[in-house]
């Protein structure tokens, strides 16, 4: 796990003369998205990456979700290339409808 | 400002492995004043961002590649390949975050060409994939640091390499050019033979091809039989693919007259799998059509076609290396991308 220098690590890089080799904001910027109280009756989208597993595992993950949690929908949607991030569009399209999403690799 | 003479040695080695900024063996302390020098040697300003490097996307400034270069144990007469390797990963073609986010066993190799090789003592010869030169330990070994400590790419985090390739502590590689019967590589893209390039490529570990005859087409037969096994990822991603061709092989594949372009078309008419034992890999990832990526002009429904190990002759890659008297070349499979080329700019 890579460290963040936060005030005591800077005092002791200081200390020693040494320079971070990190960008910490590229850290900082990368969180969990804010967790739902609960995903009963929500939205939830399910993004693969166009690989057969994959769809197979987000498939199972959508039944045992529909089946607890009584999702009022899900939405699946595969990646244009499976090495590629997701495009914009998206994103956007299951940032709009969605409440959660869930990925996944599965190669 | 604390001068590197002063830094407590072990301390500054136990800080390093303590924040994670390793790659598990130990670094060089970076100093403010052994940075200040690596910048210094590049005429760039410390705070110039050469790039954003995925997958978090840290800004590589070159100050903070110094700090990576410093630790990896370089010269500050490395940081321009350095520079340049990072440079050219970011080309779209290149798909940087697929390579370091991947299952794949792959990893970025850094091969020099070009006079630089020889002023910075890259090995092209005996050896050159091995241990035993600090040029390409160290350039590579930079490369690496940079890559994790600012891509943010985390074994086992953000890079999800199920195996991993001993090439992620360091690959780098000279071509070597008083052994190369033929132009340099950097040549393929349009560079001149006297300028210096670093050109990157996602590269399995060296699969070595043995051959102790003679005979250009046994030698190349042998070659494409070792480049498409039913194993090989390329068979199912169809990226480029490079042959690194010994000393022994490249002499008598020019004296009989074979050019780079012949021996490519060459291994891209015999490297080849049938539709039916490649079915063996399992289903295609991707349009079921096209099987796995390959060539439109590949039926992927007729057992009988044949599917080269590449979509296109121009994506076998031709480089001269190695030590002189052995019956070997390799082979590096690559992972779904692109090689890349670029000029190394000189301060």
């Amino acid at each position: 796990m890579v460290s963040v220098p936060g005030a005591e690590l800077k005092t002791r890089l200081s200390d020693l003369g040494l320079l971070s080799p990190i960008d910490p904001e590229a850290y900082s910027r990368w969180r969990p998205a804010l967790r739902l109280e609960t995903i009963h009756g929500k939205v939830g989208g399910f993004l693969g990456n166009r690989k057969a597993n994959a769809s197979l595992l987000l498939e199972g993950v959508k039944e045992l979700l529909n089946k607890d949690y009584e999702l009022r929908d899900g939405i699946a949607v595969d990646k244009y290339v499976y090495s590629r991030p997701a495009a914009d569009d998206i994103i956007d399209d299951l940032a709009s409808r969605c409440d959660f999403v869930v990925t996944c690799i599965a190669d | 400002m604390v001068s590197s003479d002063a830094v407590d040695l072990g301390d500054a080695i136990d800080l390093m492995f303590e924040t994670g900024w390793t790659d598990g063996l130990p670094v060089v302390p970076p100093t403010e004043d052994r940075v200040r020098k690596f910048v210094e040697y590049t005429g760039r300003d410390g705070s110039e961002v050469i790039a954003e490097l995925p997958p978090l996307g840290g800004k590589a400034t070159v100050e903070r590649i110094a700090v990576n270069a410093v630790m990896a144990g370089c010269l500050p007469e490395y940081m321009s390949v350095v520079i340049t390797a990072l440079q050219a990963m970011m080309d779209d073609r290149f798909n940087l975050r697929g390579v370091m986010c991947s299952t794949g066993i792959h990893t970025p190799l850094v091969i020099v060409s070009g006079p630089i090789a020889k002023e910075l003592d890259i090995n092209g010869g005996y050896n050159c994939f091995g241990a035993g030169w600090r040029a390409n330990a160290t350039i590579g070994r930079a490369v690496k640091l940079a890559l994790v400590n600012l891509g943010g790419a985390i074994p086992g985090e953000t890079n999800k390499a199920t195996f991993g390739h001993p090439g992620a502590y360091t690959y780098c590689v000279a071509e070597d050019q008083e052994i190369n019967p033929w132009e340099p590589l950097h040549t393929d893209v349009g560079l001149d033979a006297s300028d210096s390039a670093v050109t990157v490529f996602p590269a399995e570990a060296p699969h070595n091809i043995m051959y102790h005859a003679k005979n250009s087409r046994d030698f190349l037969s042998v070659t494409a039989d070792t480049m498409c096994t039913l194993g090989n990822v390329q068979m199912y991603v169809m990226g480029d693919t490079f042959v690194v061709i010994g000393p022994e092989h490249a002499r008598f594949l020019h004296e009989d007259g074979w050019r780079k372009q012949d021996i490519r078309q060459f291994l891209f008419e015999h490297a080849r799998k049938s539709v039916r034992e490649l079915k063996h890999g399992g289903s295609p990832q991707g349009d079921a059509n096209r099987g796995h990526f390959w060539p439109r002009f590949v039926d992927a429904n007729d057992d009988g076609q044949m599917v080269p190990v590449v979509r296109a002759a121009d994506r076998i890659h031709i480089m001269v290396a190695g030590g002189r008297g052995g019956p070997h070349s390799v082979y590096l499979p690559g992972w779904g991308s692109r090689r890349v080329t670029k000029k190394i700019e000189l301060p």
